[in-house]
């Protein structure tokens, strides 16, 4: 049930809001878990009862782990750290066969295949909804218990929640035990905060569907064209569209979970900060999707001695973490390719870090942009062979044969335009981060006058009020009648 | 007792103030009634616009515990939802009305196309005004022998069939295709020479038939008056223009004398916008669409007895391009004992409306099928070669002695 559904929209959220709202505050983490779970059950009933024995497990498990490192000697640190990797390798394993065994099996039957030997019999997995952002969330609960950083959770029941707590259980951002563990013992309510919510979730709804959605009929509509019809300029508003669209929907869906908790008096971390402003691929990455950045730094990064061994070692590592990185995104050779090459980017920025900042500024943002345009071709296409093809189309050797689909259906209007409201919106980060309204760190904020701030709340309902209209429309079909 | 500097200190605490305050409960309140409302929709209680068109209806689906976690149920339901929301057609009409005003654009996938000059045309002829993959000069030459075929077998027992090639919208209006909705083909498009082999099929094997394509594009008439600019199907006009020529091609073929059926015609400007001319113009489901052509006259037939000389039995095959000339047929009594195999799916009685579901060499369908004197078999354009057609052939052939 995705949160850009009219059955979420208008059927879960208000019955979930009002159990919640309705429930006294010490059993409102009871709310908040039944509604998880109810939600989970709509869209992976068969996995539930995974997920739910997985909590379980960590539970008891992280106890055990914060049991032996309290003790402090050396054969209880050994004792947890087994625990610690005992949980970690379960977590992947289940990861591995949930979501690359199909891979795997397809590369082993390709391989028998091209040497004449006949495939191995293999049915394949339903990937869980949610399950590589669980996984990471569980990983990251029992290293952090393990360290130190964390205590174990008080209770089951605050576990549970916190694992499968719906506005971020399917599409992140990515939590930290330590993050929410606080608010999940206390947290205000306010119908401000309930305010804030409602807006961060419009401006989400807004993104995603009148945004993100419009823009992808023009991206998957250049992706689908078959090789022989692709131009060179065809090929580059494809990717363009594709990297407006990724960034407001999934942006979009970040904004999104932000408002579901504050509507509930969490506050989560946010997981975009403008990120196609990045005047370097580093500088991307600490702004896209922050809360897997920040993961990859902590779990993988660092255990991988990150910094400590030396430039080249680091190096290395960077480009270890991408590629990881982008297996993680999908299970395909396209997307271990757009990991691998945002990793060489980035290790490339590390090597010649100096020489780099004496360009002018305005070539590091164009070079960025386009390096990042690049990529998404890696991510969106259907298979590596198909990335090439688009990618060959913008580098000039496409054949642009005549379309065989309509202009208006490839292209429409209001499409072209949400491009453009697209690029605006970019555009306008770039203000805010080099202009002279750009926020002073520590500054407060100064109290706008009682009808500019009426003024600012008019844009919520009104995000709200299009995007379910649009949304509605697309949903409601009339045929023509026969006439009588 | 709270002491006094606990007293004060929760004094000093800032609170929000009382405006504000308010603010946010109005906003809020705002919210739920935006996220409640359509819900309330489920129990009929909000008041909506109708949409026009019809609407594909769904069923609460049951609830199973294996449908459930097959996930089968949960899109049948989800979808059942949607189609109970409230505000659904104020929704759609709005989301309409923008695209149409801002971007001169109906929705992605919508069956209406916007032509230029206010021409509404169907997405059916625009794919086919673009197709490529029509049926060959072979397969439509050996359709035009079994048409041949079967109009000789009728004859002999005094019945006549009468092809007849209606026009696509976007034949009569060609210029009005925007390049958005053009594929570029070359000159003859394959649409119009998929039309001339089969004129060239029937012609060469004799075959008598109504070429209402060519009979239109010829007419001096405005064009809006045989295919309104905000109508699916040709007027009632055109229809009439093309059943006199049915009607000649029947006394030809039979021998028998042919009513002569009057064309007359008034036009006026206040027709209600529920009149079929302006179907497509409704099912954009848009505010204030193009009122200029909601005010283009609308042709009416003159209401002057034909001159009948014997009713005709018939029996018509084709599209909803024949109801015209059914509504019309009651005009002037021309029709006796007639029936409609509406793409040889539905079985209609004429004029009563009964309905059913046609089941070849069933009594229903024998009593429909033979023994007529006329049969009317629409080749519409944009269907070339239809299903209906090769299957009612088959059908025949295989009923006829």
């Amino acid at each position: 049930m995705p949160f850009s559904s009219l059955l979420f929209l208008h059927g879960f959220l208000p019955l979930f809001l009002a159990a919640y709202w309705l429930t006294p505050r010490r059993f409102k983490n009871l709310t908040g878990i039944a509604g998880s779970l109810a939600f989970y059950a709509w869209g992976a009933p068969r996995f539930l009862p995974v997920v739910v024995l997985l909590g379980v497990g960590d539970y008891y498990l992280s106890h055990a782990i914060a049991r032996r490192t309290a003790r402090g000697t050396p054969a209880a640190a050994k004792a947890a750290k087994r625990l610690l990797v005992l949980g970690v390798v379960a977590h992947l394993v289940l990861l591995g066969y949930f979501k690359y065994s199909n891979f795997f099996m397809g590369q082993v039957n390709d391989a028998l295949s091209h040497f004449g030997g006949r495939h191995l019999g293999w049915v394949a997995v339903v990937l869980p909804i949610g399950i590589s952002f669980i996984t990471f969330e569980e990983i990251s609960y029992l290293t952090d218990v393990y360290r130190g950083d964390a205590k174990p959770a008080r209770s089951l029941g605050h576990y549970l929640l916190f694992l499968t707590f719906f506005p971020h259980s399917i599409a992140g951002p990515i939590f930290r035990w330590k993050d929410l563990a606080a608010q999940l013992n206390a947290r205000k309510q306010s119908f401000a905060l309930v305010r804030e919510g409602f807006a961060r979730f419009s401006v989400g709804l807004a993104k995603k569907v009148l945004l993100a959605d419009s823009i992808a009929i023009v991206a998957d509509g250049v992706f689908g064209l078959p090789a022989a019809q692709l131009g060179t300029g065809l090929g580059w508003l494809g990717a363009c569209a594709y990297t407006l669209q990724i960034y407001f929907d999934f942006s979009g869906y970040s904004d999104m979970a932000i408002g579901l908790g504050k509507m509930c008096g969490f506050t989560f971390k946010e997981n975009f900060d403008m990120p196609y402003v990045a005047a370097s691929i580093t500088e991307f990455w600490q702004r896209w999707h922050i809360s897997l950045s920040r993961w990859l730094r902590d779990y993988l990064y660092i255990p991988l001695g990150g910094n400590r061994r030396g430039e080249q070692r680091a190096t290395l590592n960077v480009v270890i973490v991408f590629t990881l990185s982008g297996l993680w995104h999908g299970a395909a050779w396209s997307f271990v390719v757009w990991g691998l090459y945002h990793g060489l980017f980035v290790a490339l920025e590390r090597v010649t870090g100096s020489v780099r900042d004496r360009i002018p500024l305005p070539i590091r943002h164009l070079t960025t942009m386009v390096i990042v345009i690049v990529g998404w071709v890696f991510f969106r296409a259907s298979s590596l062979p198909s990335a090439l093809h688009v990618l060959g189309a913008m580098a000039g050797r496409g054949q642009g044969a005549p379309l065989e689909v309509f202009p208006a259906e490839l292209c429409p209007s209001f499409a072209i335009f949400a491009m453009i409201v697209g690029a605006l919106v970019v555009v306008y980060q770039l203000g805010i981060k080099y202009g002279p309204t750009a926020p002073i760190e520590g500054a407060t904020p100064r109290p706008l006058a009682p009808w500019r701030a009426a003024l600012s709340y008019a844009p919520g309902p009104v995000l709200f009020l299009a995007s379910i209209a649009h949304l509605t429309n697309s949903r409601v079909a009339p045929l023509i009648y026969f006439k009588f | 007792m709270p002491s006094a500097s606990a007293s004060a200190s929760a004094s000093r605490r800032p609170r929000p103030r009382r405006p504000a305050r308010a603010r946010d409960v109005l906003m809020v309140l705002v919210y739920v009634l935006l996220v409640c409302v359509p819900a309330l929709g489920l129990a009929g209680v909000v008041p909506d616009f109708r949409l026009d068109g019809s609407i594909v209806v769904h069923e609460r689906p049951k609830l199973a515990r294996a449908s459930w976690e097959d996930e089968s149920f949960q899109p049948l339901f989800a979808a059942w939802f949607e189609s109970r929301l409230g505000l659904r057609g104020t929704f759609a009409l709005a989301d309409n009305t923008v695209l149409y005003h801002a971007f001169h654009e109906t929705k992605l996938g919508a069956p209406v196309k916007l032509g230029g000059d206010g021409v509404l045309l169907n997405d059916e002829d625009t794919l086919y005004f673009n197709r490529t993959d029509l049926p060959s000069e072979v397969v439509l030459d050996a359709f035009a022998a079994r048409i041949a075929n079967l109009q000789t077998q009728l004859q002999k027992q005094g019945a006549a069939l009468v092809p007849v090639i209606i026009p696509s919208k976007t034949t009569i209006y060609p210029d009005r295709v925007e390049p958005k909705w053009r594929k570029p083909l070359p000159s003859p498009r394959p649409s119009d020479v998929a039309y001339a082999n089969l004129v060239r099929g029937l012609r060469d094997r004799g075959v008598a038939f109504v070429d209402a394509r060519a009979l239109l594009t010829a007419r001096a008439e405005p064009r809006a008056y045989l295919y309104a600019r905000g109508a699916r199907h040709w007027s009632y006009l055109a229809s009439c223009l093309a059943t006199q020529r049915i009607f000649e091609s029947y006394g030809a073929l039979t021998g028998r004398s042919a009513p002569s059926y009057a064309c007359d015609y008034v036009t006026r400007a206040d027709a209600p916008l529920l009149h079929e001319d302006y179907d497509l113009l409704r099912l954009m489901n848009v505010w204030g669409a193009r009122p200029d052509v909601d005010r283009d006259p609308v042709v009416f037939l003159e209401p002057g007895p034909a001159q009948i000389v014997e009713p005709v039995d018939v029996l018509v095959v084709g599209t909803s391009f024949c109801w015209n000339f059914l509504k019309d047929s009651q005009r002037g009594a021309a029709l006796g004992r007639t029936h409609f195999f509406y793409y040889n799916r539905r079985l209609f009685d004429w004029p009563s409306s009964a309905e059913q579901e046609l089941v070849p060499d069933s009594p229903a369908w024998r009593n429909a099928a033979l023994g007529k004197q006329l049969y009317i078999l629409d080749l519409f354009e944009s269907y070339p070669m239809p299903r209906y057609a090769t299957e009612f052939l088959d059908q025949m052939e295989a009923a006829l002695p």
